[in-house]
């Protein structure tokens, strides 16, 4: 059990991380996800995974509607942006803060289903999975997934040889 | 002529997911035709060249193992309870959420040990908080004592003072309303933003024996008092911690 918890904690932050640009509330979401193992735990080991992200996922979206409350009432406070190692060396770490930058930014401009379908396929999950998490049906999941990545082929120039 | 396919079928055909009405036609279809199955590559490297691009500016994973709750982390003498937060400024407390992670964060560790194994070392740095708050007061458990900032920002220092003093005091000073003070064991955490411009103010008893300032997880500044009364300023912004 401690190994199936140590296996998915870095995979499961990565796809919160990704899903929210914050590592901070990342670590809080996978900490409060595996927290809810103790209460809800999947009927089988082997369901543990999916278990998790779809877990993960509605923390998200229910943290994300107060997110957007709290906003409005604050008068849209910009966002913290993300942090992430020391720059060591000031240009490559500039570039390299522009280009997650950008992801982020283009992912942030997708609709929050789009986005959680997506990335949800980049962690490896089937298209049956995906739906059970966000609740739509198997063939949406395809839809939702190309127009998403149609989006982002344009704002993050995928088809450029050279991005 | 026969209708080229949709981008969600041609999804689907990649993620081995198409529909059973699906999956007689869409082979056959894109056998015959160059330009769905060139559109079926297309979407390929897309998702291929995505994944690079994700992979690449993901922010790294915490080091942080599963976090042990609070007591089972080995006990320094009185550690726990010498600390005492005395808030400066308005009313600030332990945050539900934060709590309430804790608490299943010992039912957790009971559940996936049996409540027979000890816990984990455990990293301290950014580990569960005991508290949050714009201003804090407390006493140190150790000798050494430990500031780990989250990361660079903007503009800010962090300021360390030595004073004759029994308790550590930690403030923000000139920040905007995202950073926070978590007083741990060893110490206390700065957690900040990329953007902020906030200096962080800590007193801090002389009598210390060593003082370590981390930003980003690398050590920025390590300070011995040795009883002195003094003041060290920490620059926040990149490459110019010193």
């Amino acid at each position: 059990m401690l190994a199936a918890l140590h296996e998915h904690r870095a995979p499961l932050f990565r796809y919160v991380a990704r899903l929210t640009g914050d590592a901070d509330v990342a670590e809080e979401v996978v900490q409060e996800t595996f927290a809810r193992l103790v209460t809800r735990s999947p009927q089988r080991l082997v369901d543990l995974r999916p278990w998790l992200f779809t877990v993960a996922t509605r923390l998200v979206r229910d943290e994300g509607r107060r997110s957007r409350r709290r906003l409005r009432l604050l008068g849209a406070r910009p966002q913290r942006q993300p942090l992430g190692d020391p720059p060591d060396d000031p240009a490559s770490s500039a570039v390299r803060a522009d280009l997650r930058a950008k992801v982020r930014a283009a992912l942030a401009g997708l609709p929050q289903r789009d986005r959680t379908v997506l990335l949800l396929r980049e962690s490896g999950f089937s298209h049956r999975e995906i739906a059970e998490a966000v609740g739509t049906t198997t063939k949406s999941v395809g839809t939702m997934i190309a127009r998403a990545l149609d989006r982002l082929a344009r704002e993050l120039a995928l088809d450029a040889e050279d991005v | 002529m026969t209708a080229h396919l949709q981008d969600a079928t041609l999804v689907r055909q990649l993620d081995g997911a198409l529909e059973d009405d699906e999956i007689a036609i869409v082979p056959l279809h894109l056998a015959s035709c160059g330009a769905c199955a060139e559109r079926l590559a297309t979407l390929g490297r897309r998702f291929e060249r995505l994944g690079e691009l994700l992979a690449a500016t993901d922010v790294p994973v915490p080091t942080t193992a599963l976090r042990a709750p609070r007591r089972f982390v080995p006990q320094r003498a009185g550690a726990a309870a010498a600390v005492v937060l005395a808030f400066a400024t308005g009313v600030v407390a332990v945050r539900p959420a934060r709590a309430w992670i804790v608490e299943r964060s010992v039912e957790l560790w009971t559940l996936v040990t049996g409540g027979a194994e000890a816990a984990p070392a455990v990293d301290e740095g950014p580990a569960a908080p005991t508290a949050t708050a714009a201003a804090v007061s407390f006493t140190p458990s150790g000798q050494q004592f430990l500031i780990r900032v989250t990361g660079y920002q903007l503009a800010g220092t962090v300021t360390v003072e030595t004073a004759a003093v029994s308790e550590v005091t930690a403030e923000v000073r000139g920040g905007g309303e995202t950073e926070d003070i978590v007083v741990l064991p060893d110490g206390l955490r700065i957690v900040n933003a990329g953007q902020s411009t906030a200096d962080y103010h800590v007193l801090v008893p002389a009598t210390l024996r060593e003082i370590t300032v981390e930003v980003a997880g690398r050590v920025a500044a390590r300070l011995e008092p040795s009883g002195a009364l003094s003041t060290w300023t920490v620059l926040l912004r990149a490459n110019r911690a010193g």
